[in-house]
């Protein structure tokens, strides 16, 4: 688990309350669907909602609604006054070393949604403060989002495509990774259908996308393992 | 030849306040961050945390940034350019700012150096410390100058110049801006590299001071390479032969010390 970044404390929520409530806001980077990613908010929240279920680190998000239309608000890590940078691929052996299992469980999920964008998309605490912090971030390009056309993605995850050059895959300790797989293969389809098909639609993805996507990532989680071993081949 | 700098911000409400530069020239990137990086070396977080309005005490996230700059500057200018994109997007309070294109004769890794040393200490601490190596170059501990201070009072006498040690020495905090640190004594000296301290005294303290001095230079050796100018009077002092200074702590040299910025910041 990690912290969230708080922007601003307001007044208390009310003077009667026991436990003396405050309101308040939190950081967030808001996403929204374009050209370039038709399909990002879906992306983010179904990634999310399958994450959730297997106890993956993703950063936390919600899915928001503004003037501009329909957004995914990922809240920023690490609750710091200074946002940390991104992790690059130099540093992603460092992650695997102190966060093991956290390297492991993103790198699983990360070929079961097949995503080969994990470059950059990690916030993790890699310096000599204990503080523990690793989520990763940023699911736009999984996913529906794989390619530029959410069906070639969709015959993608059908097809058993499995990210190419993921940058834990050198670095994640094999007992972990079968750990992981055994957590994901373990999540029953109702799971995932609830994970994936909101019921609604969101952005340009209906339902219709989202059962065929759920279907999609249960035959993936049945050969997961096959999957890793292709990521790792 | 142009350079190419970027500088990366944080955001301090509508404003930005700088910590780092990635500095290119052709296939070579240096970088720089306004910062030490050392727990006992505070003298950077007024110029970057308390300035952007962040909690001092989280310091050490600049270690990961430094980490960041070098891993960045490694790579390929593509992928920097990347890199800066996806920053610009998922770090909040951070912004890549526009790159900007200059052209000086020094290379990238200079520029990066001076663009840090301009963030790091106050510009007139900088130009003494240029003033003060240039002194010192030739050997020269004392010499004789006339002042002009205040409302053009005329005082001649004796300065005394010492160059700080660069490194291997301990370390200690500047003084606070306006204070009148006192002699350094050799276990007090700051030794960020080309610092130097212009240390001002009254006109009773210059025997003492120069005894002090003599007997840190026998101390440590005729090769120790020393730093302080210490000026008579606590006003503002202007020396009009040989090349130093105006100002109170730290002064602001009109000749030897512009010519010194220009040649050595900018290059000629």
């Amino acid at each position: 688990m990690t912290w969230y970044k708080i922007k601003a404390l307001r007044g208390k929520v009310s003077s009667l309350s026991m436990t003396e409530p405050v309101r308040g806001t939190l950081d967030a980077v808001l996403k929204q669907d374009s050209d370039n990613s038709p399909t990002c908010v879906y992306n983010e929240v179904a990634a999310l909602r399958l994450a959730q279920r297997a106890g993956v680190p993703l950063a936390m998000g919600v899915p928001s609604v503004g003037d501009g239309g329909v957004y995914f608000a990922s809240l920023t890590v690490g609750g710091l006054s200074i946002n940390l940078p991104d992790v690059s691929r130099q540093k992603m052996e460092g992650v695997a070393k102190r966060y093991p299992n956290e390297a492991a469980g993103i790198f699983v999920f990360d070929v079961w949604i097949l995503n080969d964008d994990r470059e950059h998309n990690l916030k993790a605490n890699l310096t000599g403060s204990p503080l523990h912090l690793v989520a990763a971030i940023d699911h736009e390009q999984t996913l529906l989002g794989r390619y530029e056309d959410m069906l070639q993605s969709l015959e993608a995850l059908e097809g058993m495509e499995a990210p190419r050059n993921h940058p834990l895959g050198g670095h994640v300790q094999s007992h972990l990774v079968d750990r992981w797989i055994a957590l994901i293969q373990a999540m029953s389809d109702d799971s995932i259908d609830d994970a994936l098909v909101l019921r609604y639609s969101v952005g340009g993805v209906h339902e219709r996308s989202q059962s065929r996507l759920a279907r999609a990532m249960k035959q993936r989680r049945d050969q997961l393992s096959d999957l890793v071993a292709q990521a790792l081949g | 030849m142009k350079v190419q700098i970027t500088e990366l911000c944080l955001t301090v409400a509508d404003d930005l306040a700088p910590f780092a530069v990635l500095v290119e020239h052709e296939h070579e990137c240096a970088w720089a961050m306004a910062s030490d990086l050392h727990p006992s070396d505070k003298g950077w977080l007024g110029h970057v945390l308390e300035e952007a309005e962040r909690r001092p005490e989280e310091w050490w996230v600049l270690e990961a940034w430094r980490d960041w700059l070098k891993d960045v500057a490694g790579g390929a200018p593509g992928d920097r350019r990347e890199a800066f994109r996806r920053l610009g997007r998922s770090t909040p309070g951070c912004i890549v700012r526009r790159p900007r294109t200059a052209a000086t004769r020094l290379p990238a890794g200079a520029v990066a150096s001076r663009w840090r040393r301009d963030r790091l200490f106050d510009r007139a601490e900088v130009i003494a410390a240029e003033i003060a190596a240039r002194l010192a170059e030739g050997g020269k501990a004392f010499w004789n100058a006339t002042l002009t201070i205040g409302d053009h009072e005329v005082l001649t006498g004796d300065w005394v110049v010492e160059v700080l040690p660069a490194s291997g020495f301990p370390r200690a905090a500047p003084p606070a801006p306006g204070a009148n640190p006192g002699f350094l004594a050799p276990d007090a000296t700051v030794a960020a590299q080309g610092l130097a301290l212009v240390h001002v005294v009254k006109a009773h303290q210059v025997a003492e001071t120069r005894e002090a001095w003599s007997a840190t230079q026998r101390r440590l050796g005729p090769t120790y390479p020393y730093a302080v100018a210490v000026v008579r009077g606590w006003h503002g002092a202007e020396v009009m032969d040989g090349g130093c200074l105006i100002g109170e702590r730290f002064a602001a040299p009109v000749s030897l010390g512009v010519a010194a910025v220009r040649s050595k910041w900018y290059g000629p």
